[in-house]
């Protein structure tokens, strides 16, 4: 059903999915229009680049909290995962250890960024890592449809997600360009991190549904529980 | 094909002439295979490592007529050819040394390799003396008035040990060696049209060579490229402490003579020291202890290492503590603090008088476990499955309860028609030695941390215990049989 | 300028500072590198009316009078430091804010200096995580040097109730600071207990240095030190422990493999 969402025209595509929880960013805030006036009184040229809202900081630090979040329980449950399938099914071992390799990467790269920009990591941390070892285990358990479903329900929101967190920058950005200021490369080079590690997640998501994740039974009372709590997963790491 | 990937379970056919068909077509594959593209190699068992866990699982492989017909490999990155030509004069001996237990050199003399170890370097020994430097509460592991002093353990250099088992093979024949060979790499294989080694782990030789393995034993050590390989990840932790080694010369051969060899080993703070002996008048040290320890008794000149390894057995820790501060003239010191403290020179090993040149080195020490020993083609061995203190003196014995139980499993798959590298077929090994493996490795563990208290409450609790069981002969009888590895098993 | 209109516009400003404020209790905000920082804690009529007081905070003290001769020496009427609503807090809060800016500056320069200093190569660079996080707050101690006779003052004034989160926040930034500046990037559960630590072990040094006589403040630098390293060989104990349980839960699921349980 989400194949289609490999082309780039993902970022236009969703949006029409998750518009209920659409967030736009105002490119000024008060505290800003303050030292804005305040700039084009003292220098009449203009600055290339805008200080970043409270607002915008605030988004972005629970973007990378959250996106942190995630990919750490993406490994947890792959890492929890592997052995019950793996000795059930030896042919998935290339499979896993390529999903799991991927997502690890992920994880060093939000670490990498949460450390740079100085964003507090999520407090929940452990309970990530337990709730995310437990889901990986027991779904393994369960069996090779079972483990695959989970997949495919993390996958789909996660790609939701960034595609979420794309769009809201992306339309920064258009606001920026549209006032005559021009974007950061950090800003740059994290949509297109984003946009890497969103397309790799898909890619996990098509995978799973490759691997039989739709003949879990029952598959919709799996997929949606899961999907349910990685929504909340989410709304509490944004915040938290 | 049908051959190469037997679906198991239900063929029944005699071993023997299944494998030899078996070997059969897998020669004839090769040589067709030979003219079209590079193919790997076929063999039913691969092992990556020829220390002394690989040596004796190939020996014990060759050694049965029921595994005999198997194609087998060693793949070693040392050159072997040093180990075959192994020799040293009677007076020298390696600082590598361990303790086999009866058990292990049963095993050992059953695959015929025992007779291929130079016994008169072999020194057996009959009993234990172990003791708590802060409380000196004492245990000795002796036998009952009257009772024929039983050996307890054979300490052998490892050399001699492996030059003998690699005696043994040459003897037997049938083993590809790939002697000195790094391997580049441990991938799967491929599915072409002949032949599906999608599931089969490739090893990768540099120059190019390829060995595909119906069963891929990493016997490679600590740090084991198989295991990597097989993604079974390994958990433990390291002890911040170095294990010395050396060979040192005694004044004399022992309180007991040349017949009633005694093991020593006192638990310091730092860790344990031990001296256990070897032929005549020589020893083998192994002293866990600080790496800022370990790395001064290595700077010291021989005369004031000598006196610290003296001293070790002999003063109170604080006065220990104190020689390890000094940088030089810990032989004055100790003449000088010896006058001061009393002891039984019977219950402490012979002075040391001696420590023969170049055999002083250090290793760090930690403990390791596998997730698991195997894996879809693949068994771990010896070094590569677990690491362990040495302060109990078993890593090498548990490596050859592995290859013991692994042997047995390969010989169960032949004989009743199985693939005897898939995960099904190696149940059996890891099923027998995880639990037993990881009882020891956490006693052990347990054991080095009970006695790195230098005070507090369990350093009387842990005298009381040594003292009872010292008290009790038949808990103590029962204690040396398990450590002996026999008597009722316990796991 | 009129005073009159300099403090209607500074009071706005100040409200929105207040609201902005409250919103940081939480929040860590994204720290951007090659964006325009967004403007400082203080404008600059605040700044030049603080700069002037913090000169008499040695002889007068974090007072109202200190505030008032500043707002003289600046050019300002007395009336206004009424744009300053919190009075002498205001002044600590300036003490606070540009000791901890200074701390980045002064970081590069001493561990540069330990790089450049002859011996064994880059000593800077290898310097453990946990003796960059001792320098570098004991560098924060030594900057209270001046005014730590009036210190005691300061801390009752950060006492009091409405006075405690914007001071506890301030602790935190400082906090991250250290640990920012000490290259430290581990960004799992230990980032809090971590800068719980050095916050504790930095207050309680602080408190420690009031009272110490001694040439250098060296006691306070032996009192700092101890305490970081109680809290680290405590912090090992419980790393110990918690490792141990994950070994043996982990070595718990593996035996039940190896008998051949599917789990």
């Amino acid at each position: 059903m989400r194949k289609s969402h490999q082309s780039p025209l993902h970022d236009f595509l969703v949006p029409a999915l998750v518009t209920p929880s659409r967030r736009f960013l105002s490119t000024t805030s008060r505290n800003n229009a303050n030292a804005a006036s305040v700039a084009d009184a003292s220098a009449p040229q203009k600055p290339k680049r805008k200080p970043l809202t409270q607002e915008q900081r605030d988004f972005l630090s629970s973007a990378l909290r959250v996106n942190q979040a995630g990919e750490l329980a993406a490994t947890l449950i792959y890492t929890a995962q592997t052995p019950p399938l793996v000795n059930a099914h030896p042919h998935l071992r290339p499979l896993l250890s390529h999903m799991y390799d991927q997502e690890a990467g992920h994880l060093r790269t939000f670490n990498a960024l949460i450390a740079k920009h100085r964003v507090r990591p999520t407090a929940l941390y452990p309970v990530w890592s337990a709730a995310a070892t437990a889901l990986g285990w027991g779904t393994a358990v369960l069996g090779r449809e079972a483990a695959m479903a989970c997949t495919e329900a993390v996958e789909t929101e996660i790609g939701d997600h960034y595609n979420e967190q794309i769009r809201t920058l992306l339309e920064m950005f258009e606001r920026w360009e549209a006032e005559g200021y021009e974007v950061g490369d950090d800003l740059r080079d994290l949509t297109n991190t984003l946009r890497r590690i969103r397309d790799e997640e898909l890619e996990h998501l098509d995978h799973a549904v490759e691997h039989d994740a739709k003949q879990a039974r029952p598959y919709w009372l799996l997929t949606g529980v899961i999907r349910a709590g990685c929504r909340g997963a989410i709304w509490a790491s944004e915040r938290v | 094909m049908e051959l190469l990937l037997l679906p198991g379970r239900q063929v029944r056919r005699p071993a023997l002439k299944l494998c030899r068909t078996g070997s059969l077509r897998v020669s004839a594959r090769i040589r067709r295979a030979y003219s079209s593209k590079p193919q790997p190699d076929i063999y039913d068992v691969v092992c990556v490592g020829g220390g002394p866990a690989g040596l004796s699982l190939l020996t014990a492989l060759r050694a049965n007529s029921a595994t005999a017909g198997l194609r087998v490999a060693l793949v070693e990155a040392q050159d072997l050819n040093k180990t075959r030509s192994w020799t040293l004069p009677p007076d020298r001996f390696s600082n590598r040394c361990s303790s086999l237990t009866p058990s292990s050199a049963r095993f050992l003399d059953k695959i015929g390799a025992w007779s291929h170890v130079k016994q008169e370097r072999v020194q057996p020994y009959q009993e234990m003396q172990v003791w708590d430097g802060v409380t000196d509460a004492r245990i000795e592991f002796d036998w009952a008035q009257g009772a024929t002093g039983s050996t307890i353990a054979y300490m052998t250099e490892n050399l001699n040990l492996t030059s003998g088992l690699l005696s043994r093979l040459d003897e037997l024949g049938g083993t590809t060696i790939f002697n000195a060979a790094k391997v580049e790499n441990i991938t799967l294989g491929e599915d072409t049209e002949d032949l599906d080694l999608s599931q089969w782990p490739i090893v990768h030789l540099s120059g190019g060579k390829q060995l595909a393995a119906r069963l891929l034993v990493g016997a490679d050590g600590a740090n084991s490229p198989v295991r990597t390989f097989a993604e079974i990840k390994s958990r433990g932790w390291d002890y911040n402490r170095h294990g010395v080694v050396a060979t040192l010369q005694l004044e004399d051969h022992g309180w007991g003579g040349d017949a009633m060899k005694i093991a020593y080993q006192r638990f310091l703070p730092t860790g344990p020291i031990a001296m256990l002996p070897m032929p005549g008048k020589f020893s083998t040290l192994v002293w866990s202890t600080t790496p800022s320890n370990a790395v001064l008794l290595k700077s010291l000149p021989a005369k004031d290492f000598i006196a610290l390894v003296n001293a070790a057995f002999r003063l109170r820790t604080v006065d220990l503590d104190f020689m390890h501060t000094m940088t030089s003239g810990q032989d004055d010191e100790l003449a000088w603090r010896l006058q001061h403290t009393s002891f039984v020179a019977e219950a402490i090993p012979q002075t040391v008088v001696g420590v023969q040149e170049g055999t002083i080195a250090s290793f760090p020490l930690k403990m390791r476990h596998a997730d698991t020993y195997i894996g879809e083609r693949v068994a771990l061995i010896g070094d590569a499955a677990h690491t362990t203190h040495p302060l109990a003196g078993q890593g090498l014995n548990l490596g050859q309860a592995d290859v013991e139980s692994l042997a047995k499993t390969i010989e169960y798959s032949v004989l009743h028609g199985q693939d005897l590298g898939t995960r099904m077929s190696l149940e059996g090994y890891n099923s027998e030695r995880y639990t037993k493996n990881h009882v020891f490795l956490g006693v052990v563990d347990k054991l080095h941390k009970l006695y790195s208290f230098e005070n507090g409450p369990l350093v009387p609790l842990r005298s009381l215990g040594l003292n009872a069981v010292n008290a009790m002969r038949p808990l103590k009888n029962f204690l040396m049989d398990q450590a002996a590895g026999k008597g009722v098993k316990l796991f | 300028m009129a005073p009159s209109r300099a403090f209607t516009r500074l009071a706005a400003h100040r409200r929105v500072l207040g609201v902005v404020g409250r919103q940081y209790q939480l929040q860590r905000p994204y720290y951007s590198y090659d964006h325009p920082p967004p403007p400082g804690p203080f404008n600059q009529t605040e700044h030049a009316i603080l700069s002037a007081a913090y000169t008499h905070v040695p002889e007068h003290g974090f007072t109202q009078h200190a505030l008032s001769l500043g707002a003289r020496d600046a050019g300002y009427l007395d009336i206004s430091t009424a744009v300053l609503p919190d009075g002498p807090f205001s002044l600590i809060q300036y003490h606070l804010i540009t000791k901890r800016q200074a701390l980045a500056p002064k970081s590069r320069a001493i561990f540069n200096a330990l790089d450049a200093a002859p011996g064994d190569g880059a000593k800077g660079q290898t310097m453990k995580i946990d003796d960059r996080v001792e320098r570098l707050a004991w560098e924060r101690l030594l900057s209270n040097a001046d005014v730590i006779h009036r210190w005691q003052q300061a801390l009752a004034v950060m006492a009091q109730p409405s006075h405690v989160p914007a001071s506890l926040r301030e602790l935190a930034l400082l906090a991250d600071e250290i640990y920012h500046l000490s290259g430290d990037g581990a960004v799992d559960p230990s980032w809090y207990t971590k800068r719980g630590t050095v916050s504790t072990a930095y207050v309680g040094a602080e408190l420690f240095m009031t009272n110490d006589r001694s040439p250098g403040f060296a006691q306070t630098r032996e009192f700092l030190q101890r305490r970081l390293e109680e809290s680290s060989k405590v912090g090992n104990a419980l790393g110990g422990v918690a490792q141990w349980m994950e070994f043996t839960a982990v070595a718990g699921v593996n035996i039940l493999r190896s008998k051949g349980m599917r789990i």
